[in-house]
């Protein structure tokens, strides 16, 4: 049989230096610690968050929903920020080059965001049914004024 | 490093990201209807990271620990950690 054949870069040579390089310098796991945060996807999130308050406050939505409110806004501003980061990601594994530290490396951090949204799928459920209920009552209220 | 604290390490790190992110977010709107939701996520992710932290050998604890310490002080001396 034979074997795939390879896409994209093709790898590279595996001298013992080019090894020992992997394991001690590229992307070190104390060095990925350090990395920085990506300070404009979480203003972005916090602006789609607040926008989802803002919108249902002018609506009319009452302060008894306030905490379902709270919950529902951080949960889909933050599953909007993941999902972009969860894209991004997935496009750089299937992208990169073919070896099988930075696969692992990859992996991790997919899982790290598939985690972080399974987070937030759990508990949005709770808070967007109580104000999908109050959306429907509103309507139906007013189809009978 | 062991491959599991290989792992635990990477995903400390993505996780202390999260928390830098979370935190621009909350300073943004500190007197907002979201602030507690962000704060109790922290709190939450914070609980991971030391899990995390106390299943990884001690070399590996000691890397993690070091890379924590300065936002972890900064976050209980800011934060309300344990009050709220």
């Amino acid at each position: 049989m034979k074997s795939a054949p390879h896409r994209g870069k093709k790898p590279k040579h595996r001298s013992i230096e080019y090894q020992e390089r992997l394991l001690n310098d590229y992307d070190d796991p104390a060095e990925h610690l350090e990395r920085e945060p990506r300070l404009q996807l979480a203003r972005e999130a916090s602006l789609m968050a607040h926008g989802v308050v803002i919108k249902l406050k002018e609506m009319g939505l009452p302060e008894d929903l306030d905490n379902e409110l709270a919950q529902l806004c951080t949960d889909l501003g933050d599953l909007w920020s993941a999902q972009k980061r969860l894209a991004e990601q997935f496009e750089s594994f299937v992208d990169s080059d073919r070896e099988w530290i930075r696969v692992g490396d990859q992996l991790v951090d997919l899982r790290a965001s598939i985690d972080h949204m399974a987070w937030h799928m759990k508990n949005v459920r709770r808070p967007m049914t109580a104000i999908t209920r109050y959306a429907y009552s509103q309507d139906q209220a007013e189809q009978e004024a | 490093m062991t491959l599991p604290d290989r792992m635990r390490i990477r995903t400390v790190g993505n996780q202390i990201r999260l928390i830098k992110e979370h935190l621009e977010a909350m300073q943004r709107d500190a007197h907002g209807l979201e602030y507690p939701r962000w704060k109790s996520e922290v709190d939450d992710i914070w609980k991971h990271i030391f899990t995390e932290i106390n299943h990884m050998k001690p070399t590996s604890q000691r890397h993690a620990l070091d890379s924590i310490k300065e936002l972890w002080t900064t976050y209980i001396t800011h934060y309300n950690v344990g009050l709220n």
